[in-house]
Parts: structure tokens; sequence; C-alpha cells
């Protein structure tokens, strides 16, 4: 009996709602949505969405090339998810010989996602987001640290931000893991202070102590690579050392495209009286953002990183073996090839190399190369026109600035050494600007 | 919530094409997320970008207990929206407090824009009601910037500003620099500034030839800034909180590399202006031909929920096109394909 009569309430609310709608369509009105309602059509519009996705999915499967093939995305077009993950990246422009194993690969452990279940991806939570007031405690330590000029005194002030937030960092991330963290990069800003180098293995340490947090952050792998690229280093150590780095970041982009699908990490600050209970950061982490990164993290790429500030070369001989995310890959004469800030360069005998406007560039027997140290292999009318180039981007000519952008790991040497001679001329702090696209 | 925003952000571009369709088929409208008043177009700054060309007082602008009527009240009743107050310079308006008072008596939340030169004169307002978010503005270095402001010692006072909105328990301020072709190549010595100034957000605008703007073309980045640009903000989100704003447009799926939240132009489907004179406008242009009505002679309500029917039909015409910034698109200056295009062609 009771049913019955909700069953006539129902019905008529939805008559009166189909008149209203009917006399709004005839007289031409139109009427502001009210608070209750915008949930009722948000799902309203979600639910279509889904069902069309669903049909769209249905009609791809049953139609070999139908809809759903077409709107994946080919070269050139919008989406990065699908499509041009590392193996992509890697053979891009690159032709494989099956079973040939050309030259010095790393020894790289299997390529799975770092973040190994719920409680890590917490932990890497607590890491980077930030609560509200402040960033997050692996922000703070790249924003203190990142920006930090070469051979910055040991009394600059700013030392003393780097210590609090790597203080900080490591208290967050606490354990046995917080305190390795704590005395690597303690002595390290040390090294940094007393104007000292590290050395490739000591660099490999200060991400093996970020990763084992889990602390995944773009700005500090970035930052390791910056100061590992002009040290002297051996091709399977410095293979090594990039494809790890390469795998970080992959996994950073994952995160993100992970995060942009299933919300941000929120924070919500404790408004009981009572004490929090232990542990308790505030911090949600949506649902479902774990398998989202997973699922991303095979068609991932390492972001700019792999697509920016790239040299395009071409192997005149075939003596030259491309290391690239933890794989080498012998380079075909004549072969064109992008060189990326995360790739390395073997030579086992001398060799050269030939990019379109500057001209060729030689490897010596053993030589291990990367998109820090090409510029200086060019012959003498190549770096002329490098130089002659930032000179003309230092005295403020934009077309020059955009020439530079296009041969960056050509041109940067070349670009810190103008800068650090004329840091006040007119074209410097564009100059300055286009370096952060190098580094960062 | 989570499961709305996972779908939502997952095809938010469907989604909301969808839902404008349903409101389009049911003759509904939404409710605007935030109303911008331009309080006054006084400004005793003369920035040669100004899209309002502010300077002296316009002729009409609304009095105190116009404001409070045909605005703030107008807002409660339109559900209550964000109500940012810019300008011209807000707080050379000598009633703002009085406004102010009165929309947070009525529950609004507030936000402003202003270029920070009298915020200390204020401290008390902001102390007693502080904004929900304060953008500031900042073109450049210290030189630079004062220069382009066309006064000596303006940076500092935007620095100032953002230190004691920041103060009065404001939550979120944001340093604004507009991007044109003076400053487009500077933005890495701005950077270290802007992180240590104590602001939450770095949002980087771009320059439209609207106002004052309008006798400065030659201030338009060129495309090749526009990417570098985009490059070089994509790179320092990993450091600081920085947001390319909507005069950008779409990055298509991108976007997620560039903003918390994928591209929406709100022209006229979730916000609108009010101009000094009352005039309602879909954006901050200042061409009264874009004009819908105007609150002296209709209400707001009516306004809003009238007006802007170009805006929220799904499909057709560039008004529609929720890809693009409707004000550049307007100004024949898309600057989504300049800004983006090629960066995503080497993304993928």
């Amino acid at each position: 009996m009771r049913r019955w009569w909700l069953d006539l309430g129902g019905f008529a609310v939805a008559l009166a709602l189909a008149a209203a709608v009917v006399l709004r369509w005839r007289s031409g009105q139109v009427a502001l949505l009210s608070s209750t309602a915008a949930p009722a059509i948000r799902l309203l519009a979600l639910l279509v969405v889904f069902v069309q996705g669903c049909a769209d999915r249905l009609r791809g499967r049953e139609e070999p090339g139908g809809q759903a093939a077409e709107r994946r995305p080919a070269a050139g077009s919008e989406d990065m998810s699908d499509g041009a993950g590392p193996s992509g990246q890697g053979s891009r422009g690159m032709s494989k010989e099956a079973g040939e194993e050309p030259g010095p690969a790393p020894q790289l452990e299997a390529d799975a996602f770092p973040l190994a279940d719920e409680a890590a991806l917490g932990r890497w939570a607590r890491l980077v987001a930030g609560d509200g007031f402040d960033a997050g405690p692996g922000k703070r330590l790249a924003l203190a640290l990142v920006p930090m000029p070469e051979a910055t005194p040991a009394q600059d002030p700013r030392w003393l931000q780097v210590a609090s937030a790597l203080e900080a960092l490591a208290d967050a991330a606490g354990g046995a893991e917080g305190e390795a963290f704590r005395t690597r990069w303690r002595a390290h800003v040390e090294i940094r202070k007393a104007g000292g180098s590290e050395t490739i293995a000591e660099l490999q340490a200060l991400l093996t102590t970020m990763e084992a947090l889990p602390l995944l952050h773009a700005g500090l792998a970035g930052y390791v690579w910056r100061r590992a690229a002009p040290l002297p280093a051996g091709a399977r150590e410095r293979a090594e050392l990039l494809g790890r780095l390469e795998r970080h970041l992959r996994a950073c982009e994952a995160l993100l495209k992970g995060q942009f699908e299933t919300g941000p990490i929120e924070f919500t600050a404790w408004r009981s009286k009572a004490a929090p209970p232990v542990g308790h950061s505030g911090l949600r982490v949506p649902k479902g953002l774990l398998g989202a990164a997973r699922s991303h993290y095979p068609g991932s790429d390492a972001g700019t990183w792999a697509s920016e500030a790239t040299l395009t070369l071409t192997a005149t001989d075939g003596e030259v073996t491309l290391l690239r995310a933890g794989r080498a890959e012998r380079l075909q004469p004549g072969q064109r090839f992008e060189l990326r800030r995360l790739d390395a360069l073997w030579a086992g005998r001398p060799a050269k190399l030939r990019h379109d406007e500057l001209g060729d560039m030689s490897l010596g027997a053993g030589a291990v190369a990367s998109a820090w140290d090409v510029g200086p292999r060019l012959t003498p009318a190549g770096r002329e026109q490098v130089r002659a180039q930032v000179a003309a981007a230092q005295r403020g000519e934009a077309q020059a600035l955009e020439r530079l952008r296009a041969i960056l790991p050509a041109a940067h040497l070349e670009i810190r050494r103008a800068l650090a001679e004329k840091p006040q001329a007119p074209g410097s702090p564009g100059l300055r600007t286009l370096l952060e696209l190098f580094d960062g | 919530m989570g499961l709305l925003h996972r779908l939502y952000a997952r095809a938010a571009p469907e989604v909301w094409e969808t839902e404008t369709r349903l409101l389009h088929a049911l003759r509904l409208v939404r409710r605007p997320v935030a109303v911008q008043w331009i309080a006054t177009a006084m400004c005793d700054l003369r920035c040669p970008h100004c899209y309002s060309g502010a300077g002296k007082r316009a002729e009409g602008e609304l009095t105190t207990q116009e404001a409070i009527r045909l605005v703030v009240d107008e807002l409660v009743a339109l559900g209550k929206p964000t109500f940012v107050i810019a300008g011209g310079e807000l707080l050379l308006r000598r009633d703002i407090a009085e406004i102010v008072a009165h929309a947070r008596a009525q529950g609004l939340e507030w936000a402003m824009h202003t270029h920070g030169g009298h915020v200390p004169k204020f401290r008390s307002m902001f102390e007693r009601h502080p904004p929900t978010l304060a953008a500031i503005s900042l073109d450049g270095e210290a030189r630079q910037h004062d220069l382009f402001r066309g006064r000596q010692g303006s940076h500092a006072a935007a620095l100032a500003a953002i230190r004691t909105l920041k103060e009065c328990g404001c939550p979120e301020v944001v340093a604004g620099t507009t991007v044109t072709r003076e400053n487009a190549d500077r933005l890495a010595d701005l950077f270290p500034l802007v992180a240590a100034s104590g602001a939450d957000s770095w949002g980087l605008h771009l320059f439209a030839p609207e106002g004052r703007g309008a006798e400065h073309t030659a201030l338009c980045p060129t495309p090749e800034q526009l990417q570098r640009v985009a490059a070089f903000a994509r790179r320092k989100r990993g450091l600081f909180h920085v947001e390319l704003c909507n005069e950008w447009g779409s990055a298509g799926a991108d976007d997620r590399f560039y903003r918390d939240q994928p591209f929406l132009c709100g022209a006229g489907r979730i916000s609108c202006v009010i101009g000094a004179t009352g005039e309602v406008l879909p954006c901050t242009t200042t061409d009264l031909r874009e004009s819908e009505g105007n609150v002296r002679d209709r209400p707001l309500r009516d306004i809003w929920t009238r007006g802007f029917r170009r805006f929220r039909s799904a499909g057709h015409g560039e008004c529609s096109d929720g890809h693009e910034c409707w004000l550049q698109a307007r100004n024949g200056n898309p600057c989504r394909e300049q800004a983006f295009g090629a960066c995503r062609k080497e993304a993928v």
C-alpha cells in the first residue's frame, strides 16, 4: 500500500518536472539550475559519457580499424599516454639487430613500477604532497637545492634553507631509510659547500637513498642528472645511471598521469580537539592511484627529458653504439637519431657523427659521449658557428635564441661560458631561461 | 567525490559537453562559480598592457549602495559564487572595506586582483576579512617591473603586499605575471624572486591586445616565446606551483603538465564580469558590444540566466569551443597551437 503511494508520488514529481520543461520550451524561457539538481545533472552526464564510451569500445572491437582504432593517437597527436613508451622511444629511428649485443649495456634490474604497494604509495605521498600551508618536504628540498648556483660559498644563507629542508625530509621519511638518506645527502651538501666534486658512484648512491624512501621526484632526479653529466664515467657506469634516471622520471610521469585520472592527493586538517592518531598525516591518497600509475608506467616516457633539448644526428659509420634506457644499440651507417639528455654514445673505435647544420663531430676510440659534451666534439667550424649564435643571442637577437633552442645539447656549454663572462648583457636573461630547458 | 572526480577528470571535456547539451535540452542554466566585479577604472599606475586601460575613474561607476544592492545581494541570490574584485585598482575605492564587509556578512567568499601598492593601508580589512585568493601583479625583476609599471618602488610594494596578505591569513596568494614580449625571456631571473616572495603559486597570464594593450600590440609574445615559456613552466612545476592561466587555452591531454585542472573557458558559462559602470560582460573585455545588459537596468540573476546564450550551446562557433580562451580567440590571438603545438608534436 505504502509503496503504491510512493510510486504515485514519484510519478507526479516526474510529470511536474516534465511539464515544467515543456512549458519552458514553449515559452522560450530558461531557469537557473538549482544546487540540488546540479549533481543529478552531472551524474546523468557522466552516465551518458560512460555508456557512449562503452559503445565506442564495443564498436571498435567488433570492427577492426573502427572508431576506437581511429582514435588511437598517431605520432604527433595529442595523447602521450598511448604509444610512445620507452621501448617505442628507444627504437624510433633505430634499427635493431636481433640477438646482437653491440656495446657495454648496463646491468639494470627488471623494469617494474617502483612503488610496490599502497603502503609505499602512502609513504611517497607524504614526501611529495603539501599540507595546505607548505609544499611537501620533497618539493621544498628540490626548491632549495636545484636552483642553487654552482660554487655558491659555504657562508651563503641559502645553504641553511637546504639543510633545513633536508632534515625535514629525512625526519618525514623516518626509519633506517630516512637516516641513510640524511647521511648521504648531508655529505653531498657538504661536498658542494666545500666546492668539491662527487663521483658517479656517489650520485648513484644519492639516487638509491632517494628511491628507498621512496622519493620519486622529477626535480631531484634532474638535479642528480645535472650533477652527474659533467663527471667522467665509463660507458656502462654512465648508461646505468641514465637508465635508472629514465625509469625514475617515467615513474614520476606515470604518477602525474595517474593523479590527473584519479584526482590529486588532498590534505584535510585535523579538526578534532583530541590528538590525531599516531601516523596521521591528513593526506588522502585517491583510491585507484596506484593502479592508474602502474597502468600508465609501461607506456610513459621520461616527459620533457625524452622529447625536448634533443639533437638530431646522423651516424656516418657503424662504430657508434647508442646506450638508451638500459639497452645498447649499434647505429647503422647513415642512420639518423635523436640524441636525448638521457642517452650516452659509445664508440669502440674512432667514429664520426654528423649534424645537418653544425657539421661533423668525432668520437675517439673508447669515447663515451652524452648530450652534455657533444659541443666540444664539433669541428672548429661547427664550434665557431655555435659561438656566433650564442653571441648573437646575447646581443638580444630573438632569432638566434630560437636557433639555439634547436641545438641546445651542442650549445649549452658555450651558453654557460658566455653567461659567466657577461651576465648582464641584454640577451643574458633569455639565455638563462633557455638553459633551464636543458637543465630541468 | 573521489569517484566523481575520477570519472569527470578522465573525460572532462566530454562530460562538460554532454552536461551542456542536457542543460540546453532541459532549458536550464548553470549557476556561476565566480563573478568578477571591476570595482573602478581608477588606477595610479599606467601599465602598457592593462586590458582595462585603467587610469581615471569612469563616468557613472556603481555607487556604494548600487554595488551592495545590485552586485553583492544579487550574487547571494545567484548561489554565492566567489566574488572577485578587480580594477583598475580596487583599493583606490574608498568604500571597498564597506562592500567587502557586507559581502562577508552575506557569506560570500571574496578574492581580489591588485598591484599591491595599497595593501598595507587596508591591513585591518584583510585581517578581519582575508580574501580566499589574492593575485598580486609581478611583471619582472625590480628594475623591469618598475619601468613597466611606471613607478619606482612598485616592485618592492608588490612583494610587501604578498607578505602582508600571507600574514593576514589569506590562504592563497598568487604572484601573477602577464607574459609579454619583453619579459617572456626573463622568467628564469624572475623565478627565484617569486619562489622566495612567500606567494603560494605563480600564475602566468598572457598579454591581450585590449584596453591600453591595444595601443601596445608589439608586446604580444612571439610564438617561439610562447613555446619557450610553456616549456619553462612545465619544468618549474616540479619545484613550485606554477600554473598557465586560461588565456593560454587548452593543451589537450598535456594539460596535466601545465595546470592542476583541465582547461575550461568559463566565459559566460561559469563566470562573468561586471564592469565598473554595471555592464555585464562574459570576460575581462572592455568592449561594450559584448555586454549582455546592465545591472542598473536588469537584475544580475536575469542577465545571467537569459544572457550569454552563444556560450551555452555545445557544438557551434568559437563561443562554445572549450579549447580556446574566448578572449584571445576573439582578439584573433589564439595561443593554444602557438604555445603547445610544437611541444605536443615533440612530446609524442
